[in-house]
């Protein structure tokens, strides 16, 4: 039985007990004994899938971050125009014309209208799309570095290094992210590189105390004592021995961590320390369309219709990992 | 308990310390020459060494780094170079106005976010369930700033219930000031109340499966007593302390709420700073906000722990 080896940490879920097996749970349960048994090593990961195909909103999430990337990566073949280009600085067309280009709504030349300097809307999606999941991967990366080499240095180790790390990572409790995120954008200025860097900077105290607790739960177990009277190394037991048991509430936390840089993106733009126009993101997209909201109301809707459905999609996806990993969490936030 | 708050106040003095000495440290680092971006354009050299003299950017690293520490304490957090005028200052006008509409906010959130929860684990699966989780979902996701431009949208564009913007002008009479609260108090409690409303639900069918309630209902209490008396209790002690972290994301979304609203508060001083880059501003009120959200949570802890014998008997590990 494999139920008390995969545990999330204990921390998650405060005072959580064990859970009492009825009905549909204990079938799972046998039928994943069933399929450990014919997929020996394997099995963990094919009865992750096993039970997150079978749920819907997870896989709707994981259709909505498929098309979110082949559209990042295919984003110039899928534009139909340049997404820069804006009729208002260009000298051969007539005054007439340049005001009729303006705020057109959606038509088949234009398929989402065009916006208030004339520019394509759905060319500066496709484009914007790839800000979002650079931003979403590059940052949650960031964070998994810092975050995953402290947590495991503290959590395995212990002592005074313990002491410093987890403190530390109080201190950056104590900046709510967006203020946190002011500070290091008005600090290192505007762009795209510094916003990798605030957001995946800010998020690896928490990383740290999930991988933290997450390790010194898994590190007791007899098989890592096992592995030390057997002479491995820190090194090994930690990334053989001790990751691939601690690592599960890391890959929800990081997937949902997607979605929230996506939606950071979005309002450091608002606040003008994102990407810089004339580039398109969505963040900067939709702060731009914002103050037509009385006369061109539609416009807003495209780039927000974009973030909510990406950081959405990440977090049904994460919500069902979670699930999956670990079914006796579910059900919690 | 004594050794409880005594350890809880021993950390707060540590994140304090630290939280000082990496805002110093980031008001120090600075990269490019902040003399030149200060400046108007084609200013002389002269006006440069004046601009450098007066925020000290001509002192070497560590005096630099020493003169606004030691300000700290004392609230002495330079003048800003956006308002021409002591960051504290600045800070003293719009504190007023931003607890104002936090406190309105915490008032939806905790009602608001209670009752939704409740409401969705007491009826499971129900219509009002599969309401308030897609609702809550959905919030979630959104950009508060575009939440706070649709409820402009909607109830000030198109149905002219509410004042687009702005606070009360002064001497608005308590009711109609009022109605310049509803829309950003709402837009500003919306993820919250969004996460408090899924946290409520999931504790309170985490504790309805306890045998403590099984056992009351074997004593025969009504339904509603055992959910109100017994369950409503215990399910709320987790949500306790999450709206004490959760005071966290308020402030960082008081900021992006205040400049939808062109409310005059912080938020909406900080962005103008933000804007010029006046980072002695910038950073001044986030050391401000920084330290009463540290003090919140300590209050918080301290009030949770009376609560709950498990906090003060465990030794004071902090719940994540």
């Amino acid at each position: 039985m494999r139920l008390p080896d995969h545990g999330g940490p204990e921390d998650l879920m405060p005072g959580k007990e064990q859970p009492d097996l009825l009905g549909p749970e204990i079938e799972e349960f046998e039928l994943e004994l069933e399929k450990e048994q014919i997929h020996g090593r394997t099995a963990l990961w094919s009865d992750v899938w096993y039970r997150l195909r079978h749920n819907k909103l997870a896989i709707v999430g994981i259709v909505i971050i498929i098309v979110l990337f082949l559209v990042a990566i295919f984003a110039p073949l899928l534009a139909t125009h340049d997404p820069l280009y804006s009729p208002l600085y260009d000298s051969t067309v007539s005054s007439a014309e340049k005001a009729g280009a303006v705020k057109q709504t959606p038509n088949s030349e234009h398929w989402l209208g065009t916006d208030q300097l004339g520019r394509d809307i759905y060319s500066r999606l496709v484009h914007g799309s790839r800000v979002s999941v650079e931003v979403g991967i590059v940052a949650v990366l960031i964070s998994l570095l810092i975050g995953l080499l402290f947590g495991a240095l503290a959590g395995y180790f212990g002592g005074w290094g313990d002491s410093v790390i987890m403190r530390s990572a109080d201190i950056f409790f104590a900046f709510p992210t967006v203020l946190g995120a002011i500070v290091i954008m008005t600090v290192l200025g505007p762009g795209l590189i510094n916003v990798f860097i605030a957001i995946g900077v800010l998020g690896w105290a928490t990383i740290a105390r999930i991988f933290r607790s997450s390790i010194l739960s898994v590190k007791e177990n007899e098989y890592v004592e096992a592995a030390r009277a057997m002479g491995a190394s820190h090194a090994r037991i930690i990334w053989k021995h001790i990751m691939p048991n601690s690592i599960q509430p890391i890959i929800v936390y990081a997937t949902m961590g997607v979605g929230g840089a996506i939606l950071a993106e979005a309002w450091l733009a608002f606040l003008g320390l994102g990407q810089q126009l004339p580039a398109p993101s969505w963040g900067n997209m939709l702060s731009e369309y914002l103050v037509y909201y009385t006369t061109d109301p539609w416009m807003m809707f495209i780039p927000g219709t974009a973030i909510v459905l990406s950081v959405l999609a990440f977090i049904l996806l994460g919500d069902g990992l979670r699930d999956a990993l670990d079914p006796r969490l579910k059900g919690s936030v | 308990m004594l050794i409880f708050i005594l350890r809880r106040l021993y950390q707060t003095v540590i994140v304090v310390i630290g939280v000082v000495l990496l805002l110093s440290f980031m008001m120090t680092i600075i990269p490019g020459d902040v003399a030149q971006m200060r400046a108007p354009k084609g200013a002389t050299e002269e006006m440069l060494q004046n601009i450098r003299e007066k925020f000290h950017l001509d002192k070497p690293f560590f005096s630099r780094f020493w003169i606004y520490l030691k300000g700290l304490p004392t609230f002495d957090l330079g003048d800003s170079f956006t308002y021409k005028r002591p960051v504290m200052d600045i800070i003293r006008e719009g504190l007023p106005w931003s607890i104002k509409l936090a406190i309105v906010a915490e008032i939806i959130i905790i009602i608001l976010g209670i009752l939704a929860g409740v409401i969705s684990s007491v009826s499971r699966y129900s219509f009002w369930d599969v309401l308030v989780t897609i609702t809550t979902t959905i919030l979630v996701a959104m950009p508060i700033y575009w939440i706070g431009r649709l409820l402009q949208l909607f109830f000030s564009q198109w149905l002219s219930w509410l004042p687009a913007a702005g606070a009360p002008p002064p001497g608005t009479a308590f009711f109609t000031g009022l109605k310049y609260y509803i829309m950003p108090a709402v837009a500003l409690a919306a993820i919250s109340t969004a996460y408090v409303a899924r946290m409520q639900r999931s504790s309170m069918l985490e504790v309805m499966r306890q045998d403590y309630i099984q056992t009351a209902r074997a004593k025969g209490l009504s339904n509603r007593r055992v959910t109100y008396k017994h369950g409503l209790k215990n399910g709320l002690i987790p949500v306790v302390t999450y709206i004490g972290i959760d005071f966290g994301v308020l402030i960082g979304a008081a900021v992006l709420t205040e400049i939808i609203f062109n409310w005059p508060g912080i938020g909406h001083k900080v962005y103008n700073a933000v804007l010029q880059r006046d980072h002695t501003m910038v950073i001044g009120t986030v050391f401000v906000l920084v330290l009463i959200f540290v003090f919140i949570n300590l209050l918080v802890d301290i009030s949770y722990a009376f609560l709950d014998p498990r906090i003060r008997l465990g030794g004071g590990q902090e719940v994540t």
